[in-house]
């Protein structure tokens, strides 16, 4: 009751809040830049990550983050932040075609080509779908 | 990089942000650089549990005593040895083998452990000499003969000219090579065949066998045992007199064979896929030795389990030991020492596995003491490997001597690298094959 007490007064802390809130960003981008990482030498290396670390415990951290992110965001009052994500959008859309590319290799060039765009395409027009603001008539 | 750039901090509060920023970043970096030290420098571990020894996560193989059999629940009498192998792909500097016992036990020290390595076929007990294959035709001095039946058969003047043996099928030998192979009765019959003789009719061939004739399924699979010129041209006619047999002869056994995109051991009319190419590099296996076959030469065998790296190799592999210069044929859970080169030709349909028969005495040793720091009654035992990275194989043989009676719950073996610049270059040159061969880049 006591810890629950003391968690309680640190979260109405708006200071020590702040401060963690701007560390889970710094630490969601390192979780990022290692799975991003991991990816890509699972998919060169298959078993190389996965057999010391399976690859859904990064994954569940950063889920962890951006839900505490979010969390204390709403505590602290938090804009979301204004920065177009195309840039990263595109760099991660391209990762994804290339890893896809790799995991398709040991096909017939021509089958992995065309599994590899028709991904692309599914990938591209889910996200016009869900993510497009504007509504057409 | 500020990814908040919404949210403003007084002097105050940006002081302790770059204080924890710093850690934050500096435990991140720790915990990579220990991260990439295991991928770089990994572990092999294996465990058995001796209240569960059918359990599927017991990964210690063959654990025994000797005469075979394990005591029940780990009960070990004083002055037993027992026997367990592992495998451990790669170079390791250290092995560390833990008994968790059920009983505290009055003694410091339990015993002690031995461990060498080789190929675990290699460990076998050496069989009885190997003579020449069957229906290898030799000469020696003024004599030929035909092996039959595992005897050598010598020749008449007239048989040999009458019967179509050509004189350049016969392969000079010393006299003393003959000895492997028991004396059996001289041909002289001129119209009947030795067993064993070799036969070419309507481009087949054939050998013959207790009056029939086993026909190979190809040419590829005929020139895996014997050499062309070997065959006696004969027409169809000659059917007449020895009817075909329905069993067909395949590979010579040990032989490597790919269908699609696998890649097989044939032996004694069975077929082993070998699981990946990891499993067939760490027997000693080489990639231009892999025979392709077709739908018909692969059809009449009979498709095992698979074959990793923890199975001996199977009947038929041969095994050289450069140093003494003797080969060693495996046959039934023996390994059939072959003198000579001239025997060892007539079984080769691939080269020998490399081995070192000093690495069936060089031993690694430790004594199990227990292990004060931890909680229960744990003794542990720490060997140097690194006497046994010479040896060919990965494969390492343990034997337990345990002092007192001991009575042991579990086993964890462990396989450790050092951390230094050789291992990591050797590592790294690992890691770049292993690329190269998912690429493509590398046979």
């Amino acid at each position: 009751m006591a810890y629950c007490n003391k968690v309680l007064q640190i979260i109405k802390n708006q200071s020590v809040v702040k401060i963690i809130y701007k560390l889970l960003h710094d630490a969601l981008f390192l979780l990022l830049l290692f799975f991003v990482l991991a990816l890509i030498a699972e998919g060169v290396l298959p078993g190389i990550i996965s057999g010391h670390l399976k690859l859904f415990i990064p994954a569940i951290a950063i889920l962890a983050d951006i839900w505490l992110i979010y969390f204390l965001g709403k505590i602290i009052g938090a804009a979301p932040p204004k920065k177009s994500g195309k840039k990263t959008a595109g760099a991660v859309f391209l990762l994804l075609m290339l890893l896809i590319f790799n995991g398709t290799l040991n096909l017939d060039i021509f089958t992995s080509l065309f599994i590899t765009v028709l991904s692309g395409l599914i990938a591209y027009f889910f996200a016009k779908i869900f993510f497009t603001d504007e509504v057409e008539d | 990089m500020n990814f908040t750039e919404e949210i403003n901090l007084n002097a105050k509060e940006k002081k302790f942000f770059i204080f924890f920023r710093i850690i934050h970043f500096a435990l991140f970096c720790a915990a990579f650089a220990y991260f990439v030290l295991l991928v770089l420098f990994p572990k092999k571990e294996s465990y058995f549990d001796f209240t569960n020894p059918n359990s599927s996560k017991n990964t210690v193989i063959d654990p025994r005593v000797e005469g075979g059999g394990l005591p029940e629940k780990g009960g070990f009498l004083a002055g037993n040895s027992f026997y367990f192998d592992a495998v451990a792909n790669g170079i390791f500097s250290e092995a560390t083998i833990e008994f968790k016992m059920r009983d505290a036990i009055a003694s410091e020290n339990l015993g002690n452990i031995e461990i060498r390595r080789a190929y675990r076929a290699f460990l076998y007990p050496d069989g009885e000499p190997l003579g020449f294959r069957d229906g290898s035709l030799i000469r020696a001095g003024e004599d030929k003969y035909i092996i039959s039946g595992g005897k050598r058969r010598r020749f008449s003047v007239e048989a040999l000219n009458q019967l179509g043996f050509k004189e350049a099928s016969f392969k000079n030998v010393a006299e003393s090579d003959l000895d492997y192979n028991p004396s059996g009765q001289d041909v002289i019959s001129i119209v009947e065949y030795p067993d064993s003789s070799i036969f070419l009719i309507e481009n087949i061939f054939y050998i013959l066998r207790e009056g029939l004739l086993r026909p190979f399924v190809s040419r590829s699979v005929y020139l895996s045992r014997y050499a062309e010129n070997q065959a006696i041209a004969k027409n169809s006619d000659f059917l007449q007199k020895y009817p075909i047999s329905r069993e067909p002869v395949g590979f010579s056994d040990g032989s490597l064979i790919s269908y699609g995109e696998s890649v097989y051991i044939a032996s004694k009319e069975k077929i082993y896929p070998i699981d990946n190419p990891v499993t067939f590099e760490s027997k000693g296996f080489a990639w231009e030795d892999v025979i392709p076959v077709n739908g018909e030469e692969i059809s009449i065998y009979a498709k095992e389990k698979l074959f990793n790296i923890n199975k001996f190799h199977p009947d038929g592999s041969i095994f050289k030991d450069d140093d003494q210069q003797i080969w060693y044929l495996v046959d039934g859970a023996r390994k059939r020492p072959i003198f000579s080169e001239s025997i060892a030709q007539t079984w080769l349909s691939k080269k020998p596995i490399a081995v070192s028969s000093a690495s069936l005495d060089v031993f690694g040793s430790c004594d199990i003491r227990e292990d004060t720091f931890r909680l229960g009654s744990v003794y542990a035992c720490s060997a140097s490997l690194e006497a046994l990275q010479k040896f060919p194989g990965f494969d390492y043989e343990f034997i337990a001597n345990f002092q007192p009676n001991s009575a042991i719950n579990e086993m964890d073996v462990t396989f450790k690298r050092k951390i230094n610049y050789s291992n990591l270059r050797s590592s790294v040159a690992n890691l770049l094959n292993q690329i190269g061969r998912n690429y493509g880049l590398l046979q």
